[in-house]
């Protein structure tokens, strides 16, 4: 009686672990979906940003990619920093090798890894040159009002902070044609 | 921006309460924004509940770790400390290890960014109810003006008509007519002042000054609207809808859907008892569930009603902005074509007037004072015509704005204020 009730609270807490392990995967798998959906709003909103005057239908493609890259960054911004949490791990488990977790320190390395050639992909893929983001600001005015996406406005921001991401882990946005646009 | 007024609104409410001296206090058009930010009762109000729900997230994560629970403990203690007393204890000793706990710590997270929303659309519509009674309490303050103009008129000519009766040349009922019309003039200025009052002292109200405040309005440059080119509703519907906070807040809300979905999945490995925070209230009546059983598939269902209610409230909203940029344009325009016919009133009925006191300079005795004081009266109706325009001219384009979140709206979404 007393190894059935062991049993059971032993599989509890396994389904627990399983359970952790599904979420941190999906978020991968989120932020993969999301990049994929980028690139077809970036490729949207190149063949429209020229135009000389924005329809409703031009203000909802250039919304779509502006909000997305928003979302994106913020997905990702929160799948490096718990990268970085267990870098710091990382490196205290490298100052103390002979600790009994570096097993889980090689687990989570295959989990995520902020590679440069993936930032170089990002910046390819997904972001739109400054040139672009300067004419589209441009022709979302009219008169006195900004008739765009609010996200239009902070993309020099979100770039800021997805620059400053990858700069903790070493990671430059400038060997990236597209992205070196933004920080020249 | 919208932090640092929401901080500074808390700050002032803690600092503010308690002082009741009178004072004089200069009310400007450019101002009534960040006063209002900082002083107006229903804004502190949710400013304290943006900082609530700032607070339960804290609470929430807080809530992950273990709590020190001496009875749960003892209860454990007495069943051997053994594993299943130790997994009965869980929920005090890890409540990290309930996915329940996590769900409801994201709900918090968004909802906090839901009730940021509901702050931006409170404090956007107390600035335009403040700025609407600004401009209606100056349009009345003006119209008064119009009045007393009009008085002195009537009193001219009342004089000359006077003049004539003790000659003989007219009636005395004319003279009379003149009388009346000053008595109704007086009554209209009287009537002014009060409703003057009532709407200064309301706008005292909305910016957060105490009764005894002596509040005066600056004048406002009103606007030529000769040249002014109408608005076209294609060219703001999309801004209007993107930027709407209560869309945006019904658009946090549905985030929060899925994540009270997979509470109920996971309700096997326990319920969570975290609180949804201050923000959480649109949920408060959704089902909870200790375990996955024959209720699990009703109970999503009615998650999945409130699901449907949230979108239709969402889709209300959005029609419901549509409809008052539709209305907004709409009138906009036609106040412009009423303007121009204000204006070419108003000239036409100068000419009038300026053409028959000619004629009674030069001694014209034929001249009918009757008919003078209709063209004065055409006078003053044309004036307040005109200025009902550029007033009306002012408050259309801070309608506009405020549907857009433009000019002393100006304030991005809480999510993109973090950046």
């Amino acid at each position: 009686m007393k190894n059935l009730r062991l049993t059971k609270s032993w599989v509890i807490l396994s389904l627990l672990l399983v359970a952790l392990s599904i979420t941190a995967c999906k978020e991968k798998e989120e932020l993969e979906n999301s990049a994929e959906a980028l690139a077809d709003y970036k490729a949207d909103l190149l063949s429209i940003y020229e135009k000389d005057s924005y329809s409703y239908d031009d203000m909802v493609i250039i919304g779509q990619y502006f909000q997305s890259f928003f979302e994106y960054n913020q997905k990702f911004e929160k799948i490096v920093k718990n990268r970085k949490k267990k870098r710091r791990r990382d490196d205290r488990i490298a100052r103390n090798p002979v600790r009994r977790d570096s097993r889980r320190s090689d687990r989570t390395d295959r989990k995520f890894r902020l590679d440069p050639k993936d930032v170089q992909a990002i910046c390819e893929n997904i972001v739109v040159e400054k040139g672009v983001w300067d004419i589209t600001l441009k022709k979302c005015v009219s008169g006195d009002y900004f008739l765009c996406a609010e996200e239009v406005r902070y993309f020099p921001q979100m770039m800021t902070k997805l620059m400053e991401i990858t700069a903790q882990h070493g990671v430059s946005l400038g060997t990236s044609p597209t992205c070196s646009t933004w920080f020249r | 921006m919208m932090l640092f007024y929401k901080m500074m609104a808390i700050a002032l409410f803690i600092v503010g309460s308690g002082s009741s001296n009178a004072y004089a206090e200069e009310i400007t058009l450019e101002g009534i924004s960040k006063k209002v930010s900082e002083a107006n009762y229903l804004t502190l109000e949710e400013a304290l509940r943006v900082y609530q729900a700032k607070k339960s997230i804290s609470a929430a994560r807080g809530d992950l770790l273990p709590s020190l629970n001496v009875w749960k403990i003892a209860g454990a203690a007495a069943e051997g400390a053994s594993i299943v007393g130790i997994v009965g204890a869980l929920k005090d000793m890890a409540p990290f290890l309930v996915p329940n706990n996590w769900f409801r710590v994201r709900q918090t997270e968004i909802l906090y960014e839901a009730q940021q929303e509901g702050y931006r659309a409170l404090w956007a519509n107390q600035v335009f109810t403040a700025k609407s009674l600004f401009l209606r309490a100056l349009f009345d303050a003006r119209f008064a003006q119009i009045i007393r103009e009009q008085q002195s008129a009537y009193a001219e000519v009342a004089e000359i008509a006077q003049a004539r009766v003790e000659m003989g040349m007219i009636p005395l009922e004319v003279a009379k007519t003149f009388e009346i019309w000053q008595l109704d003039l007086v009554e209209d200025r009287r009537t002014y002042s009060l409703v003057f009052n009532e709407e200064v002292k309301s706008l005292s109200y909305v910016m957060g000054f105490e009764n005894e405040t002596n509040v005066t309005l600056k004048q406002v440059s009103l606007p030529n609207l000769g040249n002014v080119k109408e608005l076209s509703y294609g060219d703001f519907i999309y801004r209007a809808v993107n930027s709407s906070p209560e869309r945006r807040q019904h658009g946090h809300f549905l985030r929060v859907v899925p994540l009270i979905k997979k509470e109920m999945w996971w309700s096997f490995l326990g319920a969570s008892t975290i609180s949804r925070g201050t923000a959480g209230g649109v949920f408060n009546n959704m089902p909870e569930s200790e375990g996955l059983g024959f209720s699990t598939a009703p109970k999503i269902e009615i998650i999945k009603g409130q699901e449907s209610i949230l979108e239709t409230q969402q889709k209300g909203i959005i029609e419901t902005v549509k409809r008052q940029l539709d209305i907004m344009i709409k009138g906009h325009n036609s106040n412009l074509a009423s303007y121009k016919n204000a204006k070419q009133r108003l000239d036409l009925s100068i000419s009038r007037r300026d053409h028959l006191r000619e004629r009674l300079e030069m001694g014209d005795r034929t001249v009918d004072l009757l008919y003078l004081g209709e063209v004065l009266n055409d006078i003053a109706i044309s004036k307040v015509r005109l200025l009902k325009s550029q007033f009306a001219h002012l408050m259309f384009i801070d309608k506009l704005e405020r549907l857009i979140f433009a000019g002393d709206y100006q304030s991005p979404p809480a999510e993109l204020e973090r950046l």
